[in-house]
């Protein structure tokens, strides 16, 4: 059941906001449980830094001295005995040591790998998990989990979740937006299945901003039409349908109209969005990026003027985490494409006084082996660091660790649905009243597994 | 906020507080207990033991009460009566950390419902359906309507009637003909009319894929395999089995049976076994370092969540981890529904690391096809199968001819002389490397081949045309790397055209990957190999002579060969102008080059003192040009039937191996191989035993179960889909679910009233569609008043009819269908419509291009539309259609403006819409009148003089801003790539095509009414 106001101020966000399902419907199709937050609210907003392929925690945020002793010698046994492996299955399975220095940082001296020198100037801003686990050890379903909450693919995406509940703050872009670049290692695929709204209503799917061409689908108005010309055919459309709602009472009308409005709106903003010319050369050195090369820098350029904009949910991914091979190498080119830009997104994001209520979130779908593959490693489900900073968390911590080889957890761990909990629980929605009716059941982002939220972590 | 919705979101939220439930008098379990008890009791006094707490199970009435749950008769004496009204967070029930929490009137319900007996029935959806006589379906929703003092809707108005029918049976729009038809019969019979339009649409052949869209959507049918690299694989044949069923009126029976079981059918024909690949279009992997394990219990549970979903409207699928906490599903229901599909011959893994269940080579003897994706089956279209009977019969008579040629003895001898004195001499010959007659042609990349009437010839019948301002190369590969041999010198002949010139030109012999060995003639402009300098890159002299052939030369020394080196491609490179390159060789005195075209078998032959002649006869009988020609043309057959056979859609085939032993996996976990294995079985709870026989049940026998009257799902769940297709909410409005969370249906005995009478006339899709059309229920208006919007919002009493967004692909069929764009034909392989570049840049192994498609194949129906799971066409996924990676049962209406952005600025539509203006413009009326033709054509009424007025007003101003820049007129009409006649005069066909844009863009032509 839900309370009357809560109702109220989700309808008129979703009205007011970003597209629109039909009402009658909306109620027919499981919104009987209460959306919008609960809790006093720490951020406004989440930027999602998904480093896809399965950055290595060994070589980025979680040293492991006894493995560098044991570098080259094989594994011990009572590790690996019956787990679950990748590509390592069956093979001989020796250490190897982490492949960079690691340095303190900081006030709270957090150790960081040397590849990551600008994210480590943030040290005592971030809150590093370094007990993170998942259940699915390929790319594509745990990536569905990571974003589901589900190994089943078609659930809603957390941004759809945020969405939903929170509606979206910007009048004239969409309130999930989804940015993607590749560089540094194997660009494994990524899905729009991603961003889906899976059972949600539809409007609350990421869109995704495309880096070459138009930046959303169809949001150039065609050749041989101007602003003008086109708003003109807007008003025209916009009249008729008034006149036939009238006819028809179809109370479908009036959000269609809306969403004309919208669209038009859209089609000046998204333009405007992406005219960089404001940006300070300051700024843009920076990120170290030329706006809108499709860079990891530029996406994150571009990821704080959505946030400005009033986007809700904002993920970017960097396709290039996936060394199986080379890793020495490999992992320090991706480092390289990914630090600087991170830092001066912080950077940047405090500046402008954004940081306090804003979640930004960095981490892959899974780690990596501290067992060597050839000269890489492979996927790894029992341990991985994401580090967190922002509103609402506490800066300079770490929580959890790994036992001393880096394999499995030693101390807290922390699951999928314990990081989504501690999203919601940031962003003011209290994640097990949080719920969507479908099929006959009130699903949780955070699913039906026990899940809390990482106070450790929270100021 | 736009005021209209702002009241109209009041209203629901008013409606919403006052919502009123059944009178108390008259308590149900089933409809108003029960679905309490299931949300707030059952997870944790409910079925599944491991959540069950204090041993108390409220979902059984004798065990509620043996448990001190409440006392028939005596609520004050009921301990759950009063633990609802606990006061102490102790005591309270729910308990607060499960968020549950009871309303007043549900405590009140349960209170009545205790106080009246605490009677139990069983669950509805479980009960096989019955109906009483006498009844219809306007009998039934009057009765409802009258107990409310309601009442139906007036009938719609004819247009509406008419476009209502044709978007809900065909998907496509009347006609401007079919409309003047309808309505001169409506005005004289209203009923004969519309009993005939009916029976027009059900007959049509697009029938089948109006209906086959909510079914795809249901069976995950797609193109792609959907997990990580996402690539293709043909399944076409089962969607046109699908559309062809329904235009068919294959009995519903029959249709699931074919789908479960086509295969395991005695003497199954070859659309059964299409209809089969139904349990194959499943999503699967070939990601890097999957286990097979792994991935066959994820397929394995998609199968039973599909399956279950689709045809049984229930949520099976809970139960992979756990007894199903609300249904009476247990995990082994879900287990030993698995097992039915273990015979399925797969893996699980398609990287190259999953392993059948049984050895393949069976199936391959009896000729299976198999490809990347395991055993698939081809259906030819049935020019491709007379094709393909053509080509064979053709190949069995040339193979015939050439048996009977006859070579003459003096022939033979002859030859055999001739090629004696040729293995005698020992001075140097041509070896061509390039050459057209070659007996095993090699790969050219991007060459052209001219004969004689297209340029200079040097020899036989071809020469390479090479022509560009800039650098051109061609790259020759050999079939075999050929070796060099000391003393070996490069030939190549050239014809340089006197008119166009070239700089300089280059051959390049690649050794092992090195193409380090470069010779160059003319001005040093080649890049290649030129820092290297040395062999790399020889100045072998000047340019020959131009306009004649001219045969250049060069020990391959100088290229830095050695003998034995082998030489695998050859490159021809110049820098502009027009040169026609003929034969490239090795002029050679190595024997073995010489006789190349003499096997070593016949070479001794030849060399031994006593010639077998009979044997070499034959060899000179293959030597012959009438033996040539012959071989050659079965040759060219033989490609074109391996082309064809390429070109054939198939469909991935299900194949009934050795079954997989199916364990119950504890909490669903793979890996944990403890569980006690299990035999296919039907979910016991809704049947007794279904084995008689005592041997292993089948698909076919899981089949007959789904589809026996006596099950109580599979005509439920399909007569409340098609309703909520045709009212926008089904009759229980969760068509996913008829389980205990579902909801307890507004017009129970309707929904069995239409379940039974479509069991009772054979399953006939077109007779339940019928009875719905011709119902008054149906035919009603969907104009609504405000008094009925604000008591039934979503329309659950059926006192009018719903005013339905079209779905996504119906769109886009009416935009095509308006302009006369639309290509109508039925089935064959899915096509590629215009899509935004690069939107499958996220997609990798491999990385891709999306490859459009040309022509007629630009205008096929939205169903058609190639179905990339990970990245569904934007305008698909804008308008809601599913990415079909799972059964999805039922579509979301969203209005959204990523939509209007669709319909304003997608190529689909600009250049429907200027299609549709050429079209009106091409009409004898010219342009007059075009702003209510145009309307006519779209909405099939005219337009109020008000909106006439409007779009007048727009067509006029985009005639003039066009006059004014006539250069924006052109632009209008370069999009899309349907040309249209010239004659129209740009501007005016510009600004039509405005109008048009207008008018695809309403509501109303988006909207079925």
């Amino acid at each position: 059941m839900f309370h009357s106001s809560n109702r109220r101020t989700f309808l008129s966000q979703s009205l007011t906001g970003i597209g629109s399902i039909a009402l009658g419907r909306l109620l027919g199709a499981g919104l009987s449980a209460g959306a919008s937050p609960t809790l006093p609210a720490k951020v406004k907003r989440v930027i999602f830094l998904s480093m896809a392929g399965g950055p290595s925690h060994l070589e980025t945020f979680d040293f492991k001295p006894k493995l560098r002793e044991l570098h080259g010698q094989p594994m011990p046994e009572s590790f690996t005995k019956g787990q679950q492996l990748a590509q390592l299955q069956g093979k001989a399975l020796n250490c190897m040591g982490a492949q960079h220095d690691f340095s303190r940082h900081g006030k709270s001296g957090i150790e960081i790998s040397n590849i990551l020198p600008n994210i480590a100037k943030h040290a005592d801003e971030i809150a590093v998990i370094r007990s993170m686990h998942t259940k699915q050890i390929n790319h594509d379903p745990a990536h569905t989990f990571m974003n589901t909450g589900s190994i089943i693919p078609g659930r809603p995406s957390m941004g759809s979740w945020v969405l939903y509940g929170l509606g979206s703050e910007s009048q004239n872009l969409p309130g999930f937006v989804v940015l993607t670049s590749v560089g540094g290692g194997q660009g494994q695929p990524i899905s729009s299945r991603q961003w889906s709204s899976g059972f949600l209503p539809g409007h609350l799917q990421g869109v995704e901003f495309q880096s070459a061409g138009d930046p959303v689908h169809y949001v150039r108005t065609p050749d041989g039409n101007t602003a003008d010309s086109q708003k003109h055919l807007i008003d025209t459309v916009n009249r008729l349908n008034r006149l036939s709602g009238l006819r028809t009472g179809d109370p479908e009308v009036a959000t269609r109209i809306e969403q004309y409005e919208l669209a038009f709106r859209m089609q000046a903003a998204v333009p405007d969005l992406m005219a960089y010319q404001d940006e300070s050369q300051a700024t843009l050195e920076m990120y170290g990026c030329t706006p809108g090369d499709g860079s990891f820098a530029s996406n994150c350029l571009l990821a704080r003027r959505l946030a400005e904009r009033g986007v809700r949910f904002i993920q970017l991914y960097h396709r290039g985490w996936d060394h199986h091979g080379g890793i020495r190498n490999g992992i320090a080119t991706t480092a390289k494409l990914v630090d600087q830009a991170t830092s001066a997104l912080l950077t940047d994001l405090k500046q402008r006084g954004m940081l306090d209520d804003t979640l930004v979130v960095w981490g892959g779908e899974f780690g990596r082996t501290p067992m060597a593959q050839g000269d890489g490693r492979d996927h790894h489900i029992k341990a991985f660091s994401v580090f967190l900073a922002g509103g609402g968390i506490k800066g300079g911590t770490v929580h959890g660790e790994t036992d001393e080889l880096g394999y499995g957890i030693a101390r807290d761990p922390v699951s999928v649905h314990d990081l989504h909990a501690t999203l919601l629980h940031l962003l003011g929605m209290d994640f097990q009243r949080f719920t969507f009716r479908s099929q006959g059941l009130d699903q949780k982002l955070t699913g039906v597994e026990p899940a809390s939220v990482i106070r450790q972590i929270l100021a | 906020m736009n005021r209209l919705s702002f009241m109209f979101s009041r209203w629901l939220i008013a409606w919403i507080l006052v919502l009123p439930l059944s009178a108390a008098s008259d308590i149900k379990y089933g409809r108003d207990i029960r679905p309490i008890l299931s949300d707030k009791c059952f997870f944790c006094h409910g079925t599944d033991p491991e959540t069950r707490e204090e041993d108390l199970r409220l979902d059984i009435r004798e065990e509620a009460i043996a448990g001190r749950a409440f006392v028939p008769g005596n609520p004050e004496k009921s301990r759950l009566i009063k633990l609802i009204n606990a006061t102490d967070e102790d005591d309270i029930m729910p308990p607060p950390e499960s968020h549950k929490v009871l309303t007043r009137k549900e405590k009140q319900l349960l209170y009545d419902w205790i106080k009246s007996g605490a009677e139990y029935e069983l669950h509805w959806a479980y009960v096989a359906p019955k109906r009483d006589g006498g009844e219809t379906i306007d009998s039934l929703v009057a009765k409802e309507l009258q107990s409310r003092d309601l009442e139906i809707s007036p009938v719609a108005d004819p247009v509406t009637l008419l476009r209502r029918l044709h978007f809900d049976v065909t998907g496509l729009p009347p006609s401007r003909e079919e409309t003047s038809t309808f309505l001169q019969m409506h005005a004289s019979d209203p009923e004969a009319a519309l009993v005939q339009l009916v029976e027009k649409l059900l007959a049509s052949p697009h029938f089948g894929e109006r209906m086959a869209v909510s079914w795809l959507d249901g069976v995950r049918y797609a193109d792609t395999v959907g997990y990580h690299g996402d690539k293709e694989r043909s399944a076409s044949p089962y969607r046109d089995y699908v559309i062809e069923s329904f235009n068919s009126d294959k009995s519903f029976d029959q249709f699931t049976i074919e789908q479960i079981a086509g295969d395991l059918l005695p003497d199954a024909a070859l659309s059964q076994k299409v209809a089969a690949s139904y349990l194959r279009l499943n999503q699967i992997s070939e990601e890097g370092g999957i286990q097979d394990a792994e991935y066959l219990a994820k397929y394995q549970a998609e199968r039973v969540r599909t399956t279950s979903s689709a045809w049984l409207g229930s949520t099976l699928a809970c139960a992979e981890c756990h007894d199903h906490k609300f249904d009476p599903f247990t995990a082994k229901d879900f287990y030993s529904f698995a097992a039915f599909f273990s015979d399925i011959l797969e893996k699980g893994a398609w990287n190259g690391d999953g392993r059948y269940q049984e050895d393949p080579e069976k199936w391959v003897k009896q000729g299976m096809a198999f490809d990347e994706w395991g055993p698939l089956l081809r259906v030819p279209t049935k020019e491709q199968a007379v094709r393909l009977e053509e080509i064979e019969g053709l190949i069995g008579k040339l193979r015939g001819e050439r048996d009977s040629i006859v070579v003459e003895g003096v022939a033979v001898d002859a030859w055999i002389s001739q090629q004696k004195a040729m293995l005698g001499d020992r001075s140097p010959q041509d070896f061509p490397l390039v050459d057209e007659t070659l007996p095993e042609p090699v790969n050219i990349d991007g060459g052209v081949l001219v004969d004689v009437g297209g340029g200079p010839v040097q020899s036989g019948t071809h020469s390479r045309k090479q022509e560009g301002d800039g650098l051109v190369q061609h790259i020759i590969a050999l079939k075999n790397a050929v070796a060099v041999h000391e003393g070996d010198v490069f030939y190549l002949w050239v014809h340089l055209d006197p008119a166009k010139p070239t700089r300089g030109l280059m051959l390049q012999a690649n050794v092992a990957g090195d193409w380090g060995h470069r010779a160059y003639w003319g001005e040093a402009v080649i890049p290649y190999g030129k820092e290297q300098g040395g062999t790399a890159y020889h100045h072998a002299g000047e340019l020959p002579e131009a306009g004649k052939w001219l045969r250049l030369s060069i020990p391959a020394a100088a290229l830095g060969l050695v003998a034995g080196e082998m030489i695998g491609q050859i490159a021809c490179t110049q820098v502009g102008g027009l040169i026609h390159w003929d034969n490239v060789g090795l002029h050679t005195s190595h024997p073995e080059k010489r006789y190349r075209h003499l096997s070593a078998e016949v070479v001794a032959m030849l060399k031994a003192e006593k010639p077998d002649v009979e044997k070499l006869a034959g060899f000179y009988r293959q030597s012959t040009p009438e033996w040539k020609r012959i071989t050659s043309e079965i040759g060219n057959l033989e490609s074109e039937h391996a082309a064809l056979l390429k070109a054939v859609p198939s469909v991935p085939a299900t194949v009934s191996a050795t079954p997989r032993p199916i364990r119950l996996l504890n909490r669903g976990d793979w890996q944990d191989q403890t569980g006690p294995l299990v035999e296919p079985a039907t979910p016991g709870f809704l049947t007794g035993s279904n084995d008689a026989s005592g041997s292993r049940p089948t698909r076919l026998d899981l089949a007959k179960w789904m589809v026996s009257r006596e099950n109580p799902l599979t005509a439920r769940v399909f007569v409340n889909r098609l309703w909520a297709r045709l009212f926008g909410t089904g009759l229980s409005k969760d068509t996913g679910d008829l389980g205990m969370q579902g909801e307890y249906p507004n017009h129970p005995e309707l929904l069995d009233w239409l379940a039974v009478e479509f069991m009772e006339n054979g399953w006939s899709v077109k007779h339940l569609m019928r009875v719905i059309l011709l119902s008054k229920t149906y035919q009603q208006s969907s104009v609504s008043t405000p008094e009925l919007l604000e008591i039934d919002p979503q329309n659950r009493l059926l006192a009018r009819q719903s005013q339905l967004r079209l779905p996504a692909e119906l769109i886009r069929d009416h935009a095509l269908a308006v302009s006369g764009l639309l290509n109508p034909m039925i089935g064959g392989p899915s096509v590629k419509p215009y899509q935004p570049a690069k939107y499958y840049r996220n997609l990798n192994f491999p990385q891709r291009e999306y490859q459009q498609d040309r022509g007629v194949l630009l205008y096929r129906r939205g169903i058609y539309t190639h179905w990339q799971r990970t990245f569904l066409h934007p305008m698909l996924k804008a308008f809601d259609a599913p990415a079909r990676e799972e059964c999805s049962t039922e579509r979301a209406y969203s209005n959204t403006p990523l939509q209007a952005l669709n319909l304003l600025n997608d190529p689909t539509f600009t250049e429907a819409a200027r299609v549709m203006a050429a079209r009106l413009l091409s009409e004898p009326e010219g342009a007059e009148d075009l702003v209510r033709r145009a309307w006519m054509l779209c909405l099939s009424r005219p337009p109020s003089a008000e909106e006439s007025q409007i779009l007048g007003e727009f067509h006029a101003k985009e005639l003039q801003r066009l006059t004014e820049s006539p250069d924006e007129a052109m632009k209008v009409l370069s999009i899309g790539e349907m040309k249209v006649p010239n004659e129209i005069p740009p501007v005016q066909l510009a600004a039509a095509a405005s109008l048009a844009r207008a008018i695809l863009n309403l509501h109303e032509t988006i909207t079925r009414y």
